[in-house]
């Protein structure tokens, strides 16, 4: 068995002797920021009064939608007197906002790559910090993580995340089918299929959570299988779920013991977000202030083609995730930290294990011809 | 028996608190049905949510005892204490069992060290 103690605090010596890895972290804070939700699950439910919504039927669906076109015809030809927008200007709005998502999508995938990138470059700098020693550089850092590996992070991320991503669009394409049907009249939810069908879903649900945490666990060795003995995505999860199954009891321990520092880390993160408000206040100006000169720059040119309110939303648009990312780095960096802890606390846990075998006493060889 | 034991206590409250929130989550989508008219013809024995969530404070202003702002307050917070306080408070009780199970273990694992270290 692994000493899960003796790992903890080797990661935790780790995280404050090489702050290198907080950029890579930063990245993956960021990254991660925007993709980990928690299932959108707030915990606030939508409950009006007792008076059940009764769905439109078809024709009304359609009366309101020709209403819509025709207000938005109106809109887009007329525009906004009362805001100084004409017609013309609101359609280059709108092209803007097309701009705006095409935009946001390419920011996206250069973060997504970033992502990985950082993944495969904490792992292998925290592997070589403990094989020779050595402290890279960020640059370096990239150097290593720009790899075929990071691609194949990603492949994995997306094999591991498939069940709950179809079982999802499973669920989706079923619920509009059933209230189209129900709208439309060609099928009545009774008792008997309504029951059963509730007792489907919940095991449904509750089934795709623990394989979704299970696949989670899997992932830390599937990656480390692959960053660490350069091995291709099907060899990867292959000899990263022979070691889990191997090696059963030090994993779990480890990830009980993980997700039990994950909760104090929620707690801790409260406090330290609470405490860390009024340093959030000062890179807020210092964020308005860094964000104000590209910004006054954008409603420059977005004056050129719009009118009214609409070159300072257009700009704003576009300014505010500089914005954010400026003025929230306190809390980012309270991510990246938490990142690059993690991701070594399982970097030497799959160290740690693929070292016991070495370890272990040789059982001695019995001498022949006796 | 005992190492048994160790181990399922932790994962019994990871089940338990997977259960609450698939019971959670299955409830907000039975509401939504519910709300768009899909469970219309069993809602008459089956209740999918609370039938009124301010109760109290509807009462409290009925009597005259709340009245403007503070009935406000009386229904939103009445409101929260029915609809999202079980489910934080659920989640967060077996948080901090979670909590108290790593504290066990580190005290125990400690103990132990300090045996073997008298023993050697």
């Amino acid at each position: 068995m692994i000493d899960p103690v003796k790992i903890l605090r080797r990661a935790w010596h780790i995280l404050w002797n090489y702050r290198t890895l907080w950029i890579f972290g930063l990245i993956l804070a960021l990254a991660t920021a925007g993709s980990s939700g928690n299932g959108g699950n707030n915990g606030v439910q939508w409950r009006e009064d007792s008076q059940s919504y009764e769905g439109p039927s078809y024709s009304s669906a359609q009366e309101f939608f020709n209403d819509v076109g025709r207000e938005m015809e109106k809109l887009f030809r007329e525009g906004i007197p009362e805001a100084d927008s004409s017609g013309e200007a609101l359609t280059a709005f709108l092209w803007l906002i097309g701009v705006f998502v095409l935009f946001t999508m390419l920011v996206g995938i250069v973060v997504a790559i970033a992502r990985y990138v950082s993944e495969t470059a904490v792992i292998r700098m925290v592997d070589e910090y403990e094989n020779t020693g050595t402290r890279m550089t960020v640059r370096q850092g990239f150097r290593i993580g720009w790899s075929r590996t990071a691609w194949r992070l990603f492949l994995i991320n997306l094999i591991v995340n498939l069940p709950v991503i179809l079982f999802f669009l499973i669920l989706l394409i079923a619920g509009v089918v059933i209230f189209l049907a129900v709208v439309n009249g060609n099928a009545t939810l009774t008792a008997v299929s309504v029951v059963p069908m509730i007792g489907l879903v919940f095991l449904t649900i509750f089934v795709v959570i623990i394989l979704s945490i299970f696949l989670g666990l899997l992932r830390h060795f599937f990656w480390r299988v692959s960053v660490l003995e350069d091995a291709g995505v099907g060899e990867s999860l292959r000899r990263g779920f022979a070691i889990v199954r191997e090696n059963w009891k030090s994993v779990g321990l480890m990830w009980l013991v993980m997700i039990g520092l994950g909760i104090a880390w929620i707690i801790v993160s409260i406090l330290a977000i609470i405490v860390t408000i009024p340093l959030v206040i000062v890179t807020g100006i210092v964020a308005a202030i860094v964000a104000a000169i590209p910004g006054l720059l954008l409603v420059g040119v977005f004056s050129l083609f719009l009118g009214g309110p609409l070159p300072w939303i257009a700009a704003a648009l576009f300014i505010l995730p500089l914005f954010f990312i400026i003025a929230f780095s306190p809390w980012l960096l309270l991510g990246s930290w938490q990142t690059v802890y993690t991701s070594t606390v399982w970097t030497l846990t799959y160290r740690e294990i693929k070292a016991i075998p070495a370890l272990l006493p040789q059982p001695e060889e019995e001498p022949v011809g006796d | 028996m005992l190492e048994i034991g160790g181990w399922m206590t932790p994962v019994g409250l990871l089940a338990a608190w997977v259960f609450i929130s698939t019971s959670f989550l299955v409830n907000e989508v039975l509401s939504v049905a519910n709300n768009l008219g899909l469970l219309s013809s069993v809602s008459d024995w089956m209740t999918f949510g609370a039938v009124s969530i301010t109760d109290w404070s509807a009462t409290l202003g009925q009597f005259g005892v709340l009245s403007g702002d503070g009935l406000n307050w009386a229904a939103s917070t009445e409101a929260f204490t029915r609809t999202s306080l079980p489910q934080l408070t659920l989640q967060v009780s077996i948080a901090l069992l979670y909590l108290s199970w790593i504290a066990i273990w580190w005290a125990r694992r400690r103990r132990e060290a300090h045996g073997q270290l008298l023993e050697g």
